[in-house]
């Protein structure tokens, strides 16, 4: 990962330079001092074609070019710790935004990224001024506060603004990832992280196993499977409140809810009629509709496609472990994929277009994107390391999955469309941690 | 008078089926003082599980050479013929002591998604107790929990690790009285 924290190349005078521009003057040029209410400021024409140009998907994608110059604060160069932390969480966001590749020389450069930072109290206010270099037109300007204690995340807010403002596409910065760390003898406790490695944060502590966490689609909640009670079963904790409770207790097991896109109903995984079977069941657990016969097998980890028409689940009904899609009311069961065995775990992209699914591949397990519309597949992890439980940022380009390297498994992420740019390691905790579930929306 | 007791006595046992947990509140309005039924002193019968006993209640069986574990191949769920003499020596053990309660627990090795995993232990230990209740043990007498992967025997990372690990475990409870709801 490109982490340079020096401060920007000299050369750039960006007061100087941006001024020769002959901007409307709506726009005021970067000049310190000078503050920018940027929630006033209307899109150029310019500005919108800027943007067909960078909203490209697909798999030949090309990154735009950023060159980011170190924040200042008030407008003077910086050497301080925090002026440090924000220049490098800013590169580090466009960096790994899945649309920008940043680098120090602005002649490289399609976009320059100028940041200025003041501080009061506990009040931090950050300014961003977006230029196109071949331009040299401003594109946009933001102002985004916040507590100074946390200033990463008004920076990660800021990296997502400029995603979405050049892009369309809402950006990851502010997401987080639930997962799953050990917690001593015993013990696994639900853990969340932020995207970039951050602000871990501990949800349980209950001294046993607490297992296979999923999100509720606006992110309040985290669903997981206890064994509070001895007997796993599935409860609900609200991230706000803390208040948490059990959606399901069915004698045998009770696991992976999975929250329908509406939110009007869940999947989940059920034994209580003698084998592990995928049902529906109303949010509170009540009245499950058992969806799938495994005829021996059993049927777990659904996942519900975007659009909320199609269930993907996991099963070893013909012997060995594969991906299968069916409607919500169980009919219309198909197998996803030929010539993949073990393939113990899946994720369908946010948009729809893709599943992630983990398969043996030459002695190990690795990552595989399948094509849901031309039923294409391409491999996405490689190496002796073994790679499994994909799960989607919400952009649906980045994957977090657990690598496990001498019997250690820890969390990696993924860049899907950029095979230059090698994967993150998310989490260094001692011990393994597993079952990564990325949030489906920013904090 | 005897016919009349008798009734009240069976009403009151269906109750007692009907709703474990009011025991004291007699349902029954007895016709006349003689023919009051203090339902406390009716030992309870067989009431079948609706919940099973906590998980505490369960220990390691003393019978350590009935309650041997049994092993399963990778990715399956299906009992080895060879481990078919241990599953009959405990399906006589629990028919000739019929107070004893059986929690299988089914487990994984560590390869493969922890997730898959969890739903894979289940299965095995449904596969053990379905095994078990067709050489005639109630089902009801038998509850499963999964660990997947979560809980390894041999924390090695060698094949016989794994074939170790890659079993179904038996615990065992003694049915003193019908087993209250844990939660």
């Amino acid at each position: 990962m490109k982490r340079n924290s020096q401060a920007f190349s000299p050369e750039l005078n960006p007061g100087g330079r941006i001024k020769r521009t002959g901007w409307t003057g709506r726009f005021v040029p970067a000049v310190s001092g000078i503050l920018l209410l940027a929630v006033l400021l209307c899109f150029s024409s310019e500005m919108r074609a800027a943007e067909r140009q960078i909203l490209i998907t697909g798999e030949a994608f090309q990154k735009t070019r950023v060159a980011v110059s170190g924040f200042t604060r008030s407008g003077a160069p910086d050497a301080s710790a925090l002026t440090q932390t924000l220049s490098e969480t800013l590169r580090f966001d466009l960096d790994h935004s899945g649309f920008f590749t940043t680098l120090p020389d602005i002649k490289q450069a399609e976009v320059f990224v100028k940041t200025d930072y003041t501080v009061s109290g506990n009040d931090i206010a950050t300014d961003c001024y977006v230029y196109e270099v071949s331009s040299n037109k401003a594109l946009f300007g933001r102002r985004l506060s916040g507590r100074a204690d946390q200033a990463r995340r008004v920076v990660h807010r800021m990296a997502d603004v400029i995603v979405k403002e050049m892009t369309r596409v809402d950006g990851i910065a502010s997401t987080r990832i639930a997962f799953v760390a050990d917690g001593g003898e015993r013990h696994k406790d639900i853990n969340l992280i932020d995207y970039d490695g951050h602000n871990l944060v501990r949800v349980t502590n209950d001294k046993t196993f607490s297992v296979a966490p999923d999100w509720s689609p606006d992110g309040s909640k985290i669903y997981y499977t206890t064994y509070l009670y001895g007997y796993p079963r599935v409860c609900s904790i609200d991230l706000e409140t803390g208040k948490r409770r059990v959606i399901s207790s069915y004698p045998g097991l009770n696991a992976f809810p999975a929250i329908s896109p509406g939110g009007k109903e869940m999947a989940l995984s059920l034994s209580k009629d003698g084998a592990v079977e995928i049902y529906a069941a109303s949010l509170d657990g009540k009245q499950p509709r058992r969806l799938t016969r495994s005829q021996g097998g059993v049927a777990s980890s659904p996942c519900w496609s975007p659009t909320g028409t199609q269930i993907a689940f996991v099963s070893n009904r013909g012997g060995g472990a594969q991906i299968y899609a069916m409607n919500p009311d169980g009919s219309n069961v198909r197998r996803l994929l030929s010539g993949f065995s073990y393939v113990t775990s899946l994720d369908w992209s946010p948009r729809g277009n893709h599943i992630a699914f983990s398969a043996r591949y030459g002695g190990t397990l690795q990552i595989f994107l399948l094509d849901v519309d031309r039923r294409t597949t391409r491999q996405i992890t490689s190496g002796s390391a073994s790679h499994e439980n994909p799960s989607f940022a919400p952009n649906g380009i980045h994957i977090v999955y657990v690598r496990t390297s001498g019997y250690e498994s820890d969390l990696y992420v993924v860049d899907t469309r950029d095979k230059e740019l090698q994967p993150y390691r998310l989490t260094s905790l001692q011990g393994n941690e597993t079952y990564p579930t990325w949030s489906p929306v920013g904090y | 008078m005897k016919p009349l007791y008798m009734i009240a006595l069976g009403m009151a046992a269906m109750a007692l089926v009907l709703c474990p947990g009011c025991k004291k509140k007699p349902i029954v309005k007895p016709s006349g003082p003689e023919d009051v039924v203090d339902l406390t002193t009716i030992e309870p019968g067989e009431l079948p599980l609706t919940e099973p006993p906590p998980i505490t209640d369960f220990q390691e069986p003393e019978n350590k050479e009935i309650f041997r574990d049994i092993h399963f191949d990778f990715d399956r769920s299906d009992i080895r013929p060879i481990d078919r003499p241990i599953l009959e020596g405990i399906a006589g053990y629990l028919k000739e002591n019929p107070k004893v309660f059986l929690l299988i627990e089914g487990h994984c090795d560590e390869r493969g998604t922890n997730e898959y995993n969890l739903a894979l232990g289940e299965r095995r230990a449904l596969s053990t107790r379905a095994y078990l209740a067709n050489l005639g043990v109630e089902e009801h007498r038998m509850v499963t929990v999964t660990y997947g992967e979560e809980d390894p025997l041999d924390p090695g990372h060698t094949d016989e690790s794994w074939a170790k690990n890659r079993r179904a475990h038996f615990k065992v409870a003694n049915q003193a009285a019908p087993a209250p709801a844990t939660q």
